[in-house]
Order: structure tokens, then C-alpha cells, then sequence
């Protein structure tokens, strides 16, 4: 509405500000043909760098709950890397791995393994006490208080800590698929820029926004209460 | 050694020796407080036995001793017989936030600690049905602790906890989080419980009516150091109501221990000017300095 708007009062036809019907007819053409297998592509890509971004990150975090050690020596290096804004591993990606897929998994990797880390750590290190004594006044073992007392108290921190490290990774991705061209959602920007094709550029913008929507609020954000509603934590 | 010294001996459940425990608050705290110093009890097979005191008199501690949680700097805490190196389910704890797992249902919750003793998935669900019915949750066995008011947790938590069929059960403040009606029902449940199975229990608590109803010997502790101070008998038949006169008279006699040592938590923790107006027996508190002015009029 305000689009339309802003759009008629400019009087309208500037070639840098295209009209939302223009948009929304590029958007609803290119649907039908290269849009989807684009974003296809781009969401591949994301599962297998987000995927390893998991087991990583678990893996990580689950060290750094339990052994001081591994704390002592890895600790200020996440926290580090999760400071760090994920763009700024790209020079390092292309000089490593090229300008190439494995440059953007990397890039995606590095992204979202710090979130994922820093929750994983954070809820096996902040299960409530009483549970751990109910766990030792049952006589359970080290690996029975793990797996059936501390991983099932963390899983509310850890899908808090998906759901910022998939919007991390996503946001990596796109910064990485921008790089060249490449089949993907990112690869569509690009092509439109070089191309200056206004409506193209901000009906891919539309998509990323309804694809971050579907995906944060929609996936993760029912997932994220019905969790916390069992769990009895409130929202 | 005599057969009568024998037998007593073998009755004897827990016994502790000379037990203190002290804590350190901060690095600056050289001498640290004791939160109980220097106790001896001893806890009867088959007896239900409380602790009240107020805060800070070291009753939790004392049950967190006994439960293997922690460790007394001196002293010796002995469970039949051998001395207390860890927690373990013969002594089962069962605590005021009732500790029930949240991603676990009922059932599930209550078969955890069958499942920590490795029992077969037959054994753990036909000992958690039984152990369901006996606390009136067969019902809800497949709901979420979410779902269930705050008594129905807290009998959640005690079939889990009679569910592995502990020598001995450790009560800490497991009714303080619920209101009076829902405490009246948990008590009456308890004590046909306790008839029932006869475990030996020792119960933590705040409330002195608490303490007598359902126990056979209450230990008044006093606070800074952390002591007992008198074990008082209750000879009175299981169960009992609060109806009951007996308990009246009991609960004035307690009390009246109590009030000396909140007077003393008074004297520490106010200033000179605190003089509450009743005591905890409701009866207007008469000072030194009203009956100087009544005397000059």
C-alpha cells in the first residue's frame, strides 16, 4: 500500500523504482521458471553447510560443557568466531578454496558453528540443580545423567540457538552467493544487477524476506514455543 | 555385646556422630559458619522422623548430608551401618521443586529410576503401573508434568521415588509450594503411604503442625551454629487429623521452643527498635518497657 503510494506520488515509471505491480508480475513469472530451481539450489546448499554446522557445533559444545580443558583452550576461539560477522571469512574462503561451492559452505560453516556452539554449551551448563540431584539420588551413571538428564534439559537453548545460527547461516550464504555467478538466490541478485533489472532485484528480495519468514518465524518460532511451553518455561 | 544391644543396633537406620559442616561465604570469609555443628541422631528402621527449625538452622543440610550430596568436614554419617560416600537410591530424595523431567511424561518419569536400575521394559512398566495407582495417577500417566496442578507433580514424584523401592526416603519441604488444601490432601496420602509401605522417612519442614502430624519423633533444630536442639516424642496413633487435640498441645509446646530462637534471629538480623507484637503463638508479646510505663502511672 504505502509502495503504491510513494510509487504514484513520484509520478510514477522511474527506472530505479519500479512499480509494486511490476514486481509482483516478475516475481509471479519468474516462479514459474528459473525462480524456484534457484532457490532449490541455494537451499541444498544451506542443509549441507547448516547440517555440518550442526553436527560441528554440537560436538563443540558438548566439549566445552564438559571438559575444562577444552574450554580453557577453545572457549575465546568461539566466542571469537561468533563475534566475527561471516562476510569477513570470504577473502580467506576464495584465496583457500577458490571461487567456489566449498568457499560458500565455508563461509556458511563459519557462520552459524558459533551459535550453535554457545547454545549447546550454555544449556548442558545451566541444567537446573534439582535435576541433577534427582539424577545422582536414582544412582544414574556419568553417561546416564548425559544423555538422559543434561541433553534433554538443553534443548530449549538449543533450538533458541538454531533458529540465530540458520538465520546466520542464511545471511552467509546470500553474502556468498554473490560473489559470481552461481545457480542460487544470491546468483539472481547478481544477474539482475549486472542486467539493471529493478523489478527482478526487488522480487528476489521479496522471496528471501518469505523464505527468512517462513523459515524463522513460522518453522522455528512453533517449534521454539511448543518447546518452551512443555519444558514450562515462559515466553 | 548383649542380644538387646544387638537388636538395637540393627534398628538403628542412620545414625550421625559428632557432624558439623561448615561454609565458606566468599574468599575474605576466614572462619566461615557452620550450618550445623557437632550433631547426634539417630534415625529408627521404620521411623518417620522431622526437622523443624527456621531458616538457616542448618535442616537442609543435615538431610543433604544424610542423601550423600555432601560430605560433613568431621564427624561420621553412617546409613545401616557403613558410612555415606554418595548419593544412591536406597536413599531417595524427594525435593520441594519435585524435580519431575519435563520432556518425560508421567510414566516415563516414573520408570526413569527403574530404568537407571536396568530393570526389562515388562518389569519397569508393570512396577510403574502399580506405583501410579498407589498415588491415583493411573489416569494421567501419559500427561506432561506441564499439565498437571502442583499436587499432582508432587504425588508424580513420589511414585517415581517409591518406584525403585528405596530403604529409606529423604523429604525436603516436598508440600512448602503448595496451598493449604492441596497440603491437607498430600498429608492424609502420605501417611496411608507411609502405613502402607513403613519406609523409614526423614522430613524436612517449616510448618510445626506439619511436623507433628505425621511424624514420630519431631527434632527441633536451632540456628548459628546449625544444632539439635530437643527430639520431641509424638505418641500419638497413625493417622492423625489436625483436629486432633493432642496435636494443639504439641504444637504449643514446640513453638514455644521456636520462639526462642526467632527472638534470637530478631536480635541478629533487626534493628534495636524491632519488637514484633506477637509472638508466633499469636499472644501479644508484653516487654520490659511496658510495664515500666504501666508501673509509673
Amino acid at each position: 500500500m504505502l509502495w503504491a503510494t510513494a510509487y504514484e506520488l513520484l509520478g510514477g515509471d522511474s527506472p530505479t523504482f519500479p512499480s509494486p505491480w511490476a514486481v509482483l508480475n516478475d516475481l509471479v513469472s519468474g516462479l514459474r521458471e528459473d525462480y524456484l530451481g534457484a532457490l532449490g539450489a541455494s537451499l541444498l546448499r544451506l542443509s549441507y553447510g547448516f547440517g555440518l554446522a550442526m553436527v560441528m557445533g554440537s560436538a563443540l559444545g558438548v566439549a566445552l560443557a564438559l571438559s575444562r580443558t577444552a574450554e580453557w583452550l577453545l572457549g575465546p576461539l568461539v566466542l571469537g568466531v561468533q563475534c566475527l560477522p561471516s562476510i569477513c571469512w570470504l577473502p580467506v574462503a576464495i584465496l583457500t578454496f577458490g571461487l567456489s561451492e566449498k568457499a560458500i559452505l565455508f563461509v556458511v560453516l563459519m557462520g552459524s558453528v558459533g551459535s550453535i556452539t554457545m547454545a549447546v554449551r550454555d544449556g548442558l551448563k545451566q541444567v537446573p540443580t534439582t535435576w541433577l540431584r534427582v539424577a545422582d539420588t536414582f544412582g544414574a551413571g556419568r553417561l546416564q545423567r548425559l544423555f538422559q538428564v543434561q541433553i534433554p534439559s538443553a534443548v530449549p537453548g538449543f533450538i533458541t540457538g538454531l533458529k540465530q545460527g540458520w538465520s546466520f547461516a542464511w545471511r552467509s550464504l546470500l553474502a556468498g552467493e554473490m560473489l559470481y555467478r552461481i545457480v542460487g538466490v544470491g546468483g539472481l541478485l547478481t544477474e539482475a544487477r549486472d542486467l539493471a533489472e529493478y523489478p527482478k532485484m526487488f522480487a528476489v528480495m521479496l522471496l528471501i524476506v518469505g523464505i527468512s519468514v517462513l523459515v524463522d518465524q513460522i518453522l522455528f518460532g512453533v517449534l521454539e514455543r511448543r518447546v518452551r511451553a512443555r519444558w514450562g518455561i515462559a515466553a | 555385646m548383649t542380644t538387646a544391644q544387638a537388636a538395637h543396633d540393627a534398628s538403628i537406620k542412620v545414625s550421625l556422630h559428632g557432624v558439623s559442616k561448615r561454609y565458606v561465604r566468599g574468599e575474605r570469609d576466614r572462619d566461615g559458619f557452620f550450618a550445623v555443628q557437632d550433631i547426634d541422631l539417630e534415625i529408627f528402621e521404620g521411623e518417620f522422623l522431622s526437622l523443624v527449625g527456621p531458616s538457616g538452622c542448618g535442616k537442609s543440610t543435615l538431610l543433604n548430608l544424610i542423601a550423600g550430596f555432601e560430605r560433613p568436614d568431621s564427624g561420621s554419617v553412617m546409613f545401616e551401618g557403613r558410612p555415606v560416600q554418595s548419593a544412591g537410591p536406597d536413599r531417595l530424595v524427594i525435593f520441594q521443586e519435585h524435580g519431575l523431567f519435563p520432556w518425560l511424561t508421567v510414566r516415563q518419569n516414573v520408570e526413569f529410576g527403574l530404568r537407571v536400575l536396568g530393570l526389562s521394559k515388562a518389569a519397569r512398566r508393570a512396577r510403574a503401573s502399580e506405583y501410579l495407582r498407589m498415588v491415583h495417577l493411573s489416569r494421567f500417566q501419559d500427561s506432561f508434568p506441564f499439565q498437571l496442578s502442583g499436587g499432582m507433580k508432587q504425588r508424580a514424584a513420589i511414585a517415581r521415588a517409591l518406584a525403585v523401592e528405596p530403604r529409606m526416603l529423604l523429604m525436603d519441604e516436598p508440600f512448602a509450594a503448595l496451598d493449604p488444601r492441596t497440603r491437607d490432601i498430600l498429608h492424609a496420602e502420605l501417611q496411608r503411604l507411609w502405613i502402607q509401605t513403613r519406609k523409614t522417612v526423614v522430613f524436612v519442614t517449616h510448618s510445626v503442625e506439619e511436623a507433628i502430624r505425621l511424624s514420630d519423633r519431631v527434632a527441633i533444630m536451632a540456628s548459628q551454629p546449625g544444632r539439635i536442639r530437643r527430639v520431641l516424642k509424638v505418641d500419638l496413633p497413625h493417622p492423625r487429623d489436625f483436629l486432633d487435640p493432642a496435636i494443639a498441645v504439641l504444637r504449643t509446646e514446640i513453638l514455644g521452643e521456636l520462639q526462642e530462637e526467632l527472638d534470637k534471629l530478631i536480635k541478629r538480623e533487626g534493628d534495636e527498635d524491632w519488637h514484633p507484637e506477637e509472638d508466633l503463638l499469636g499472644r501479644r508479646v508484653r516487654r520490659a518497657v511496658d510495664h515500666a510505663m504501666g508501673d509509673g502511672i
